[in-house]
């Protein structure tokens, strides 16, 4: 469940202007939105990896709702996306091309399992094992790990392109990459009132793509952020504590 | 869910029916088998690739169908008909792999489907695909939480390719042998997937398999032959290579009588005087010089030896015209269908890979390593013993013949 950004906005404010310590405008609060919303959704990975060791000594619990390595899991889902790769040039696979409009509008974060299709009789839907280039050269020179058809291997490069491509073998017919992609940018779109305020309007509103426990995060990062534009340190400073404390809280 | 997913028709008879609805264009075939379609066109040379013929019948009744030679594809195991040739409604459809009688289907020999592709497939449920014993090694053994927290499946593939060749040595089933003919030329080119041999055996009139020996001590067959001036000095050619000439050990091999080394010459006068004259006896008759038979030499079923050079087994002069039959290991990786484990030694597979992926690692607890040897040497010896096939019925049947006096 995402996380409605007019929420976000208004808390933000609330607390900001206690004590008449500023305003945001829109404009700044969209910006610094964005910023945070990218710092949370790349906090996963690092977190991630560390929740994940509890799995690696077999010590995590398997609770339904106490497990954080699944949390965040959880978490990263609605980023989740299975993309048709689409083939240049050079034989290299890349994700499809960026349209506002249609179901690709966001850029790859992070390519996960690939599944290489070669049709023909029989056909094979094989997993695309991801190796390094020096490993890559290493695998395709021994006959016993030969890539074929059922056991397919890639590489990241850019090649002639300016973005990551895969390059496959043995050549599939078509890929289907599990992709992380970014989230949107959030966008507090408002009207102007009769007095010059602004209003919401939740039309061409985009609302924070992060799940709906991250609205304390968000908040609280915003006002980190907004301490230091409104010059205020306590607001740093209690930000901060909060999100240490919350960061600690989680991962002991 | 069962494993076996044919049904009793697809595994027996290799056939697999459908029926036309008018409208249906594909046809999903599920035979373990994959079809294999060179061209629908019987005057096509692709059409001798494929591997099942295809029938259709109005009626469905025994003599009633006809092999079907009209244009359709094959995707992924589902036979395609274009559009507008739609089967119509009723219409009896089979695919018939080929099989040895060619199946019950055709109505000429030349509709039968002649082929051995069902017999490919019969007692295949006593194996398991490598590809699918690598699946199942990275779904029981990879991910969080288990020994191999990350492993590449090259790594995978590679130790499962070791693993299988080793059990091939020494594990498996010896399961490949040729029936050849000796030519005149008394040598045979060894198999393409040759690896060792197990056993040769010459092959008489009751079909009965008789052992022929290696001639281990008795010839050779040179590695090199290089022809060498009169100091004895090999003599090279334009590029600076020897020159190398034929084999006069294995011109006088093949020229040699056997009876001169087995000691069958007794009853023949001719050939005991050539024996004293190849020997340079002196007298008459010293057959006390022999001192008695050498029990490896003493067989009249002949011998063989390897020519590495040539990449021949050779035999010796008494096999000339004779059938022989040569068992003999490979590394199972030959060929597609011989990259099978039996699934007696499944467990044993995957002990072997996960030991041998955990004991190339860096960093790993030794006594990790130890475990999972053990682990392995006793899933591999639990498969030698399960593939050796020992039956207490076999062994009661041999042990009723101990009263007999063992002869020495």
């Amino acid at each position: 469940m995402a996380v409605n950004v007019n929420t976000v906005y208004q808390t933000v404010l609330f607390i900001l202007n206690k004590e008449q310590r500023g305003y945001v405008p829109p404009a700044e609060f969209n910006s610094l939105a964005a910023q945070v919303q990218l710092e949370i959704f790349e906090s996963y990975f690092p977190d991630g990896n560390q929740l994940n060791r509890v799995n690696q000594n077999n010590t995590q619990n398997n609770t339904e709702f106490f497990n954080m390595s699944k949390d965040i899991q959880s978490k990263l889902t609605p980023f989740e996306q299975e993309l048709q790769l689409t083939i240049n040039a050079e034989n290299a696979f890349l994700q499809p091309q960026l349209s506002a409009t249609g179901s690709i509008n966001r850029i790859v974060r992070k390519f996960g399992s690939i599944i290489s299709t070669y049709d023909g009789q029989p056909k094979y839907d094989s997993i695309t094992q991801f190796t390094s280039k020096s490993d890559y050269n290493k695998i395709v020179r021994s006959k016993l790990t030969l890539p074929t058809k059922q056991n397919p291997i890639y590489y990241l490069s850019s090649g002639t392109s300016t973005s990551s491509s895969l390059f496959i073998t043995p050549l599939p017919d078509s890929v289907l990459a599990n992709c992380l992609v970014y989230p949107l940018n959030p966008r507090w779109n408002f009207t102007i009132g009769n007095s010059g305020q602004y209003l919401y309007n939740s039309t061409n509103s985009v609302n924070f793509e992060l799940d709906g426990s991250e609205q304390t995060s968000l908040v609280i990062g915003l006002l980190k952020y907004f301490g230091v534009v409104v010059n205020d340190p306590t607001i740093i400073q209690v930000a901060e504590q909060e999100a240490q404390q919350t960061s600690i809280n989680e991962k002991s | 869910m069962g494993l076996i997913t044919e049904t009793n028709q697809q595994y027996y008879q290799g056939a697999q029916g459908f029926r036309g609805d008018g409208v249906l264009l594909s046809f999903a075939t599920t035979f373990d088998t994959n079809l294999i379609l060179g061209s629908w066109n019987p005057n096509d040379e692709n059409y001798t690739l494929n591997n099942f013929k295809l029938y259709t019948s109005t009626s469905g009744l025994p003599g009633g169908y006809v092999e079907y030679t009209t244009a359709f594809t094959v995707v992924n195991n589902t036979i395609v008909f274009p559009a507008g040739l739609e089967p119509a409604v009723g219409l009896y459809i089979v695919v018939q792999l080929k099989l040895l009688s060619g199946g019950k289907y055709g109505s000429t020999e030349a509709e039968k489907a002649y082929g051995e592709v069902v017999e490919d497939n019969y007692g295949s449920y006593e194996y398991i695909k490598l590809s699918d014993a690598i699946d199942n090694f990275m779904v029981g053994y990879v991910g969080d939480g288990k020994i191999l927290q990350n492993t590449k499946k090259s790594d995978v593939l590679f130790f499962a390719k070791r693993s299988l060749q080793e059990f091939s040595y020494d594990t498996l089933k010896s399961v490949h042998s040729q029936e050849l003919n000796i030519p005149a030329s008394l040598s045979v080119i060894l198999p393409q997937d040759y690896v060792n041999y197990v056993r040769v055996s010459f092959i008489d009139q009751l079909g009965v398999k008789r052992i022929i020996y290696p001639a281990n001590n008795l010839t050779i067959s040179p590695y090199e032959t290089p022809i060498q001036d009169q100091v004895g000095v090999p003599t090279q050619d334009n590029f600076g290579e020897n020159i190398e000439g034929t084999s006069l050990t294995e011109e006088r091999w093949k020229r040699a009588n056997d009876n001169l080394l087995n000691g069958q010459f007794a009853n023949n006068i001719d050939q005991a005087v050539d024996f004293q004259n190849a020997y340079g006896f002196e007298g008459s008759w010293n057959w006390g010089r022999q001192y008695g038979l050498d029990p490896q030499l003493a067989q009249s079923n002949g011998w063989f030896n390897m020519n590495e050079r040539e990449g021949k087994m050779s035999f010796s002069s008494n096999l000339v015209g004779k059938l022989i039959v040569l068992e003999y290991i490979s590394d199972g990786l030959g060929y597609d269908k011989d990259t099978k484990v039996p699934k007696l030694a499944e467990d044993a597979l995957y002990a072997s890979i996960l030991h041998s992926i955990v004991s190339t690692r860096s960093g790993q607890q030794e006594y990790l390593v130890q475990r999972l040897q053990k682990d392995r040497r006793a899933k591999l010896r639990n498969a030698k013993i399960r593939l050796s096939n020992i039956k207490l019925d076999e062994i009661v049947q041999v042990m009723r013949g101990k009263s007999k006096w063992i002869k020495h």
